[in-house]
């Protein structure tokens, strides 16, 4: 993923689980010793970010694990087109975007990776 | 597939639970799931998609958002478990992503292919994380009135799921 994008990514993922906890910016930015606006800036893509604020993040979140947080790594392709088929599809008359079609083959990629090594 | 059959999701949700001898509240989902050989990946999701399921060369995947409330993962997670008991033939011809999960009014039911396995799936997950019997010795013998938000958001906490779940639970009494 191109830095522009991670940085989107990452920031897009804080702001959803932000939210999903019923938290404001500025209560997430106490819990992390950061500004606001910071985190406004980090939530938009717009700032880059430290390891270490990436961790108080993760944990502030309420996450167990850093990775939870995180785009995936580039996996090598599962080799097949995966045929995926979204639920509702007939109500909502959508389709799954590219982007998320991608972050769900990754997840089967890591999901499937320890078993085939053992294979 | 057919018609929903809720009642038979229920039933199937109601031997897990007696299978596992679950005798109070939360209802350990993680573990049933990862006893049943099956792997639970959370990873970060576009927000609107709740979870997936996917049978791959005969091993069992569910795909939770890791960016949703943990309650609302467990939900999540049991929904998608629902997929694995109920419509394995389904989930091995294509991988079932979950956008949303949400509840149908039957007007819309009627017009949709896919819908019977959400409905089925919803009652399994409802009915496993706030089985019955359990919900009852919680109200005491009692009721909870539906406007009653703190009553309500209590009574979810122990059961760990949101209180919009414990809702729908609670007008299917």
């Amino acid at each position: 993923m191109a830095g522009e994008a991670l940085y989107k990514s990452f920031g897009s993922a804080v702001s959803t689980r932000r939210k999903a906890l019923g938290l404001t910016q500025a209560e997430l930015a106490g819990k992390v010793k950061m500004s606001r606006a910071s985190i406004a800036n980090i939530e938009s893509g717009r700032q880059n970010i430290l390891l270490h604020h990436v961790y108080a993040l993760a944990a502030a979140l309420d996450f167990t694990k850093v990775a939870e947080l995180l785009p995936p790594m580039p996996q090598k392709p599962l080799g097949e087109g995966l045929k995926m088929m979204l639920s509702n599809q007939a109500l909502s008359k959508q389709t799954l975007s590219q982007h998320a079609e991608a972050q769900v083959a990754d997840l089967i990629t890591t999901a499937l990776q320890p078993r085939r090594g053992k294979a | 597939m057919a018609d929903a059959d809720p009642e038979r999701a229920r039933a199937s949700a109601r031997s897990i639970l007696r299978e596992y001898g679950v005798s109070a509240p939360p209802v350990p989902v993680e573990r049933i799931i990862k006893s049943r050989k099956i792997v639970l990946q959370y990873a970060p999701l576009d927000e609107d998609l709740s979870g997936m399921a996917y049978i791959k060369d005969g091993v069992g995947i569910i795909g939770v958002n890791a960016l949703h409330h943990p309650n609302r993962q467990r939900f999540s997670a049991a929904h998608e478990l629902a997929h694995h008991m109920l419509h394995a033939s389904e989930i091995s011809q294509a991988v079932h992503v979950d956008k949303g999960i949400r509840v149908l009014f039957r007007d819309d039911v009627s017009a949709l292919g896919t819908e019977p396995m959400e409905i089925e799936a919803n009652a399994f997950a409802s009915e496993l994380l706030i089985p019955g019997d359990l919900l009852a010795a919680a109200l005491e013998g009692g009721g909870v009135d539906l406007e009653d938000e703190a009553a309500i958001e209590a009574l979810a906490r122990r059961f760990r799921v949101s209180p919009a779940a414990m809702r729908f639970r609670l007008t299917r009494w």
